[in-house]
């Protein structure tokens, strides 16, 4: 039954327009980033070409843009391919997931208020065999599609500059971000599947993403979790701390297979049987 | 097969069910009627276990019954084809037989063996109402709950849909037949039930039924040849009045005393009509309908 049921959510997945929304956004942001910075430069550099020729007025104008650029690009591992590559990536983790959560609100339980459930669950549907397919398909395809954006992000960033986000970055921040994703999209199916309100849970998860950091924060737990994976992404992989970044997966893989266990425990609990059972008619 | 005792459900305020009490016998085609919102999809939903209930009984004959449900309005898997979606309910019931088999025999025996081949959510109404039928006997269920099957249905899709049940019917399967259409229960049900303000208000065989209607209240059905003002003279002197002329169709309904024999007065009233020159164009004992009944218990 699980396997026909991970056969089912992949179907589900691929035929609709879930999948192409998901990529389409992937690819979106992947090139959006580096394109805005790209076009920061270019418009810098045009506006250096009209400095020499209309004199000294401009030029301060363009000191002042190319010392920005430049301070940032120190930011972000020394050129500007590395702007593009990290703030493209950092959106992954908030409004990425933000789209990712609405197109798949219907299989995170809004299928439930459809009632599209009814005739399997009389056929003998499981809750295992609901709920165990979607955290097999849904979190690992996604944490696979955003390494997979990570990477194109790196190509594209490479490709529009001059220098280029070093290898090792780039798989290092892809696994901050993938494994992270992994965690939210967990997080986000057993909110949904527990109480068949996924929109709910996309404002509750949106919200959580930016409030949870700060609380924990507060109370000073700022690595081995995942949030920590979130904050590591933007951070060089010769600078990163490697105990936080091995105990971070390791916890937030941890978190995610629990949210399944506790999706499977809720909707057990939840199976009605109005039945007294055997009687003697 | 099934019973169901003092069955209580609300919906915030508003209470459905008032204490429902209903059995249904192994075999059984059982024809469950009454007016929209009175209760019936909520009772079968409840036997179903889709939705809880607030307090009563549910006893089925069999620990490990199988049920099959047709909700009113299936939500099928569009993303899927009918094969995919049967191949998918074959896992869930955990079909011991040959599958394929299987699937196609249902899809046979539905008339979508053709349609089985397209995507569901290009199907028409009465596709998704077969697909469903498909998938709620897929597995040979001891008890079959179809919730206005032929709603969306032409008359030939009815007729199909009135065949497939009358065949389960023949092969043991009981049913329960929820649906307002009265033509449908009466060609395929042996057993009704009514439901009015939460509460079974009648039930039994259908022919007991009648039976008791017809014992109760007895009326003979004429017409004539000629108007029908020429025989009301000769009716109220007859019956004093206490007779009903339908004017559309010229009918009259001339009731039976209880103490009279149906065959006496039917002999007595020929006389008198015979006597007086009348000569009847259509002269019967009349029974109730089943839809009379219903309208009548429902109020």
């Amino acid at each position: 039954m699980i396997l026909a049921g991970i056969k089912k959510e992949f179907k589900l997945f691929t035929r609709g327009f879930k999948m192409w929304g998901i990529l389409i956004l992937l690819v979106g942001i992947a090139a959006a980033y580096p394109l805005l910075y790209k076009s920061m430069e270019a418009m810098t550099d045009q506006l250096g070409q009209m400095s020499s020729q209309m004199g000294a007025e401009l030029d301060s104008t363009v000191g002042s843009m190319n010392a920005m650029m430049d301070e940032l690009a120190m930011l972000y591992g020394g050129s500007m391919a590395g702007v593009g590559f990290y703030t493209a990536i950092s959106t992954f983790t908030s409004e990425g997931f933000l789209v990712i959560a609405l197109l798949l609100m219907a299989t995170a339980g809004g299928e439930q208020k459809k009632r599209s459930v009814i005739i399997p669950n009389c056929a003998g549907l499981t809750p295992a065999g609901y709920v165990m397919p979607k955290f097999i398909i849904y979190p690992l395809l996604m944490a696979l599609l955003t390494f997979g954006g990570t990477l194109l992000t790196a190509v594209i960033s490479d490709a529009l500059f001059e220098g280029s986000v070093a290898m090792e970055n780039v798989l290092f921040s892809g696994v901050c971000v993938s494994v992270y994703m992994l965690f939210m999209i967990s997080v986000y199916f057993l909110f949904g599947l527990c109480t068949g309100r996924p929109g709910i849970g996309v404002v509750v998860m949106y919200l959580g993403g930016s409030l949870v950091p700060i609380l924990l924060s507060a109370f000073n737990i700022d690595s081995y979790n995942p949030f920590a994976l979130r904050d590591m992404l933007m951070t060089q992989y010769a600078d990163a701390d490697m105990n936080n970044f091995i105990l971070s997966i390791v916890v937030t893989v941890t978190l995610s297979v629990i949210c399944c266990v506790l999706s499977l425990l809720v909707t057990t609990l939840r199976k009605i049987d109005n039945s007294a059972g055997e009687a003697n008619l | 097969m099934l019973k169901i005792s003092n069955l209580e459900k609300s919906y915030g305020g508003f209470k459905v069910l008032k204490g429902l009490n209903m059995t249904v016998n192994t075999g059984d085609i059982y024809g469950f009627l009454g007016k929209n919102g009175c209760g019936k999809t909520t009772t079968m939903n409840i036997v179903s276990n889709i939705i809880h209930k607030d307090s009563g009984l549910i006893e089925f004959e069999k620990e490990d019954r199988k049920i099959g449900y047709l909700p009113e309005s299936p939500a099928l898997f569009g993303y899927m084809n009918g094969y995919e979606y049967l191949d998918y309910i074959a896992a869930c019931c955990k079909y011991g037989g040959n599958k394929k088999d299987r699937i196609d025999e249902v899809l046979a025996l539905t008339g979508m063996t053709e349609g089985g081949k397209r995507r569901i959510k290009g199907y028409s109404r009465g596709m998704n109402q077969r697909l469903g039928i498909a998938a709620a006997i897929f597995d040979n269920p001891d008890l079959l709950i179809l919730d206005e099957p032929t709603s969306a249905l032409d008359p030939q899709g009815r007729a199909e849909v009135m065949s497939i049940i009358t065949r389960l019917a023949d092969i043991g399967t009981t049913i329960i037949l929820c649906t307002h259409i009265l033509s449908d229960v009466e060609r395929v049900a042996n057993r009704i039930g009514i439901i009015r303000d939460g509460t079974m208000a009648l039930e039994g065989t259908i022919d007991e039924i009648k039976r008791q209607y017809d014992e109760r209240e007895k009326k003979l059905k004429l017409t004539i040849f000629g108007e029908p003002q020429d025989a009301i003279p000769v009716l109220s002197a007859y019956t004093g009045g206490r007779f009903l002329l339908e004017k559309r169709s010229g009918c009259f309904e001339i009731p039976i005393s209880p103490e009279k024999d149906e065959k006496e007065a039917a002999a007595e009233l020929l006389k008198v009509l015979s006597d007086s020159g009348i000569v009847p164009s259509v002269f019967e004992i009349k029974k109730k309908t089943l839809e009379e009944i219903y309208l009548e218990t429902i109020g």
